[in-house]
């Protein structure tokens, strides 16, 4: 009884949390219902398990709707939000260059309930599985979508929530790019193969690319925030397995400070990827500009140039 | 003044204490019973085994065993991503980047 009375407590908190952020982003146009999108820029609103959700959506200037287009989720971090996420992650840019609808969605008080990660969507069970779910299928009567085309990406917890959509939403997502997070988590159970690539920097001291442990006997996740990660590279050998790829591994140094490994040969077409960066820091936006960042840092490889030149390029 | 999304944030995090586990709904703990078992006539506990030796950098593992502790054990890495082959090598997780 206890337990009941504090859920439907904390539900309508995090509602009334959700609609007070969402209603911080100026308003734009209602967007229409029916493959009727314009190019511009829309925030849209749906309910999901009992929130109201947002979300950001550009359409790039070239868009009619005669022709599918692909749809790309771009996922902010912890402590962040969508608007933070358009400004910085480079896909703004991008999705005028290469013509893809591209969309931001707001987390729960900026987090995802991604695995071990993050407080407060973590901690309360925030279902953004579903909430995401919805998105892309929002997104597909709105406007004229490639089912073959769907893409997923993120950074740190956003990272960790693209990945999750990987194992969770494999039956609508083609591939996923996932920045600064592994997958972490052993119940990954994908209901078809699905191309992940995650970029990772061995100097973040954030989420360590060599993976952590909780200190002082402390559980790996405590109220939603990860205090024991998996490495990245356990996460690479764990999408392999997932995905049924061969032992034959693509090696590439992209440049010196930059190297790419990658099964390339893996069921339904697949990849699973690992992009490198000896040094490096959390956040790989160049520039970035916020919590622990001055906007000093200058990323090796643009993120989101290298997704759409590589993995993002064609359907798989 | 303060932005409306920074004090949502604040807001939330002081209402984290809503947050209860389903598990703290079990009416009633378990029951653990234990029984002696008599062991052996004059047998001894076995040895404690030897403590393992400090690493050092001749006898430290593999940077690829040095596996972080998680909710789950992941298992040992496949030999082609222990090989670097033509890649230059990543550092070593104690060495500064």
């Amino acid at each position: 009884m206890t337990h009941s009375l504090f859920k439907a407590l904390r539900v309508a908190l995090i509602a009334g949390l959700a609609m007070w952020a969402a209603s911080a982003v100026p308003a734009s146009a209602v967007p229409c219902a029916s493959n009727c999108l314009q190019p511009g820029d829309h925030q849209i609103t749906i309910w999901s398990s009992g929130l109201l959700r947002s979300y950001l959506v550009h359409v790039p200037e070239g868009y009619t709707g005669q022709e599918k287009v692909p749809l790309l989720l771009d996922l902010h971090g912890f402590s962040s939000y969508a608007a933070d996420e358009r400004k910085w992650s480079g896909q703004l840019r991008e999705s005028d260059r290469r013509g893809f609808i591209a969309v931001w969605p707001d987390g729960v008080a900026l987090s995802w309930n991604a695995y071990g990660c993050c407080f407060l969507g973590n901690a309360l069970l925030v279902d953004d599985v579903a909430f995401l779910r919805s998105v892309i299928v929002d997104m597909k009567r709105r406007s004229n979508i490639d089912d073959s085309r769907v893409y997923v990406t993120g950074i740190s917890n956003g990272g960790g929530m693209a990945q999750r959509m990987a194992c969770e939403a494999a039956d609508i997502v083609t591939a996923v790019v996932s920045i600064s997070f592994p997958l972490n988590s052993n119940q990954c159970r994908p209901a078809r193969p699905v191309s992940v690539t995650a970029i990772a920097a061995t100097g973040d001291g954030t989420i360590n690319y060599y993976g952590s442990s909780a200190p002082l006997g402390l559980p790996n996740a405590l109220l939603g925030l990860p205090l024991g990660v998996q490495g990245a590279r356990e996460s690479l050998a764990a999408w392999k397995r997932l995905d049924g790829c061969s032992d034959k591994l693509t090696r590439i140094q992209l440049r010196t400070d930059v190297r790419l490994e990658e099964y390339r040969h893996c069921r339904e077409g697949t990849r699973a990827g690992l992009v490198t960066i000896t040094g490096g820091t959390h956040v790989l936006y160049s520039g970035y500009v916020g919590l622990g960042y001055t906007g000093d840092y200058v990323s090796p490889i643009d993120t989101a140039t290298y997704m759409w030149d590589n993995i993002f390029r064609d359907g798989n | 003044m303060i932005d409306r999304r920074t004090l949502a944030a604040v807001l939330a995090i002081l209402l984290s204490g809503c947050d209860v586990d389903p598990a703290a709904d079990v009416a009633a703990p378990a029951a653990v019973t234990i029984q002696a078992v008599p062991q052996a006539g004059g047998a001894k506990p076995a040895p404690e085994s030897a403590p393992q030796a400090a690493p050092t950098p001749k006898n430290r593992p593999p940077l690829t065993e040095m596996a972080p502790q998680k909710p789950f054990i992941d298992p040992p890495l496949p030999p082609e991503l222990l090989d670097d082959d033509d890649l230059i090598p990543l550092p070593s997780p104690t060495q500064p980047s």
